[in-house]
């Protein structure tokens, strides 16, 4: 989004990807919010947030959303509809029905349309590239990247006046992506001196199959399609979940958060699925032709990972830590109307001049909790908002001088140095350890572990991975986690003082990190008070 | 079960580029570790070693996902052109557990199991399937079921007018631009449907169809872009008489 709205800003644009544009992973599928009331919208997005997003992004993002969303129908998302009239659905942590959809591959065809929008302004595809490292000038100005091509495994160097960073969070970590997943560019930027923000704020998904070596996260889209969590009443139950009588099933949602249930907020629902043994969620008390018009990806999915047709049983699932919500710190400039100054070029950039993050390697619009349907419309917008910030930078600055070759030596000799054939652990196994400590230690049940535990955990873990065997780019890959495990240690200590809500920014050194001291949200707006789901307010 | 049962051979063709030899490695897989062909991919890519004991560089396959979403990791499995991340294991392993991967066979290679689908990218760029307009209602169920096609390029690899030389666009990019029509037709689009290596290139064999995993409706697509190129065709020769 952010590339074809540079180039219809009549800018020369270069995008490097490691996949086809059209073939971006892990995206939301179950809708995108069109704030139909841009104000309560506003307010739901902040409480869902636990209070952390920034205030006035928010409400400019609520405000812009119908307009978005007409965008993208327009450029081909065939977004569901109800005699003649766009059909919404409600989705988790919203109190009405306010998100469009396609079935449940919201995101995969909003990104086929973005797709479109490139071949139309014959955006310049680099393909398939990974970020090694930024390149910075004397005046700390990102001048351009050191990026490598997957096949060739050369490295070059790309020179720019401003660049974007739209990779996603650091999906590896969490759920796993695929083999071509670059989560970690957000990381390299925090490696380059960036400030983070709230990075100790994990996504957290209720609904989860473990699938094989991966965990699947089963779309919002089953929940809001009048999906239940139930949980046998006897833990010991040994009857098949169809065998079990329905005054047995604990519908432990619909009694904690009467009138919201399953659509509780994600966080909520999580933590609850997570304290009992078995939890499902079941689709089948509805009628088949409807799950097969609304939600027949997901359904055909779940037979084929787990051999259950949901259509007819209820779903064993857990809950897991789904992805990063906070990222790399963004600036923003507030209007007077309370929202943004929509031309500002402070919008989206990072605290590295000539830096800018769009989508889930930001952190600006989500808080805590990333209420449902906002993960696209805030990657949209955010993109849009970038790239006008962007075309104001370049009006101003000059022109960037050339990145010096000295740099693609630095980036060749650096991780040249992690990767030792003989090192006792490979770079698969310190992937696997993280991925275990953020699985058991600081996802789902991050409330119940002692801060000590993970921290000694990570002290282990960083002493044996000085050097790591493996293909060089699994060891870059696993250091890279390395380097954000502790960022988010270091984030979650800090967040433990804290009584009030608080955005935490910090900065990486070689060896720990730093606590900064930059304000971000405004709370004057839409003072914290505690978040409540129950009836009187659905 | 023996624990030779209990295990699958992965037989992969490996090629370190496109002009480099091809070569055939043996990997196994325990049964309860991987459930797809993608899993087993992961599951071998951790730390890649060879039945032989030999450790090799981590085999090259495209995936964003590794769920049925983004289409990426298209490849022969046993013969046939299937995505990895929707093909059980235990559906393709022969009797004596062995499931073979190649690579998609008219694209060109990058490295082992990873092609290059950049003639896709440039087809859909041809056929203009790109659009700017308010959505006609009533074409929206069949526009999502259009929809749902990921450009994993198996309908290229099945169809047997889609082969080198042979300057057929194949029937993705087709049902891109026919959907294009729904929500904005175009003669400039539809014209070039009809210039050499569109529409009429096609041998109707309907191997796409059948070979299609996301069961997108190619052949209403097909069918309604000849429809379309017919009547434009006819509306060239009495402009007066055709009408839509």
């Amino acid at each position: 989004m952010a590339a074809a709205e540079l180039c219809e800003r009549g800018l020369e644009v270069e995008l490097l990807s490691p996949l086809p544009p059209e073939r971006w992973p892990m995206l939301p599928e179950a809708g995108i919010t069109v704030g139909a009331d841009p104000e309560r919208s506003y307010r739901e997005t902040i409480a869902c947030g636990g209070w952390l997003a920034a205030r006035a992004p928010v409400r400019a993002m609520t405000r812009a959303a119908h307009g978005l969303v007409d965008e993208l129908e327009r450029w081909g998302v065939p977004f569901a509809r109800h005699d003649g009239a766009r059909a919404l659905r409600r989705l988790p942590g919203a109190s009405h029905a306010d998100a469009a959809f396609v079935e449940c591959r919201t995101g995969e065809l909003c990104v086929r349309a973005l797709a479109g929008r490139l071949r139309k302004y014959r955006v310049q595809v680099r393909e398939p590239y990974e970020l090694v490292a930024l390149v910075r000038d004397d005046a700390g100005r990102c001048i351009g990247a050191v990026a490598q091509n997957l096949v060739t495994t050369k490295m070059r160097l790309v020179a720019a006046d401003a660049l974007v960073l739209a990779s996603g969070g650091p999906e590896k970590l969490f759920c796993g992506g695929g083999a071509l997943s670059v989560e970690s560019a957000a990381i390299v930027a925090l490696e380059a001196g960036g400030l983070g923000c709230n990075v100790d704020c994990v996504g957290l998904h209720p609904a989860a199959l473990r699938v094989g070596p991966r965990v699947r996260l089963l779309s919002s889209a089953m929940r809001s399609e009048s999906g239940r969590f139930w949980a046998p009443e006897d833990e010991t139950e040994v009857r098949p979940p169809r065998e079990v009588p329905k005054r047995e099933r604990d519908r432990f949602l619909d009694r904690a958060h009467p009138g919201w249930g399953a659509l509780a907020p994600d966080d909520l629902c999580a933590r609850a699925v997570a304290k009992r043994t078995r939890v499902y969620l079941d689709v089948s008390h509805l009628p088949e032709a409807h799950l097969r018009d609304k939600l027949e990806t997901e359904i055909d999915a779940c037979a084929l990972y787990t051999g259950v047709d949901p259509t007819s049983a209820p779903l064993e699932v857990k809950a897991a830590a789904a992805g990063c919500l906070g990222g790399l710190w963004v600036d923003h400039e507030r209007a007077a109307d309370g929202g943004l100054a929509e031309d500002s070029p402070r919008n989206h950039r990072t605290s590295i001049e000539g830096l800018y993050a769009v989508g889930e390697c930001a952190a600006l619009y989500h808080g805590s909790c990333r209420l449902g349907g906002n993960g696209l419309l805030a990657a949209a917008f955010g993109a849009r908002i970038a790239a006008r910030a962007i075309a104001g930078f370049l009006e101003g600055a000059p022109e960037a001088s050339p990145p010096p070759k000295a740099a693609l030596r630095a980036a060749k000799k650096r991780y040249q140095k992690l990767a030792a054939p003989d090192a006792e652990q490979s770079a698969a196994a310190l992937h696997e350890r993280l991925r275990l400590l953020v699985d058991t230690e600081l996802g789902v049940r991050a409330e119940e572990t002692e801060e000590t535990e993970a921290t000694e955990s990570i002290d282990d873990i960083r002493e044996s991975a000085a050097r790591l065997s493996g293909d060089p780019r699994a060891v870059r890959d696993a250091h890279r986690m390395l380097v954000f495990t502790q960022a988010f240690l270091a984030s979650r200590r800090e967040r433990s003082r804290e009584e009030a809500p608080r955005s935490i920014t910090l900065r990486l050194s070689e060896s720990s990190a730093a606590i900064a001291d930059t304000p971000l949200v405004d709370h004057e707006d839409l003072a914290p008070e505690p978040r409540r789901y129950a009836e009187e307010e659905g | 079960m023996t624990a030779a049962a209990q295990r699958i051979t992965i037989r992969v063709q490996r090629r370190a580029g496109p002009d480099a030899a091809a070569e055939w490695q043996n990997f196994l897989v325990e049964r309860d570790e991987a459930i797809t062909v993608a899993d087993a991919l992961d599951v071998i890519n951790r730390e890649p070693r060879t039945v032989q004991g030999e450790s090799v560089p981590p085999i090259a396959w495209a995936s964003g996902c590794t769920f049925p979403t983004c289409g990426g990791c298209a490849m022969r499995i046993g013969g046939r052109a299937l995505l990895a991340c929707k093909t059980r294991l235990d559906a393709v392993a022969d009797r004596r557990g062995v499931v073979t991967l190649e690579p998609l066979a008219k694209f060109p290679l990058r490295r082992d199991l990873w092609v290059d689908l950049g003639r896709m990218r440039s087809d859909f760029e041809r056929m203009r399937a790109v659009v700017d307009a308010v959505p006609n209602a009533a074409t929206i169920v069949l526009r999502s079921a259009l929809g749902r096609c990921t450009s994993c390029a198996i309908c290229l690899d099945a169809c047997p007018e889609v082969r080198a030389g042979a300057a057929f666009v194949g029937p993705a990019a087709i049902a891109a631009a026919y959907d294009a029509n729904l929500v904005e037709p175009s003669s400039e689009r539809i014209a070039m449907l009809m210039l050499k290596g569109g529409i009429d290139d096609c041998g109707q064999a309907q191997n796409c169809l059948a070979a299609c995993p996301e069961g997108v409706p190619l052949d209403e697509a097909l069918a309604g872009s000849f429809r379309d190129a017919t009547r434009a065709f006819l509306r060239r020769l009495w402009p007066r008489r055709v009408t839509r």
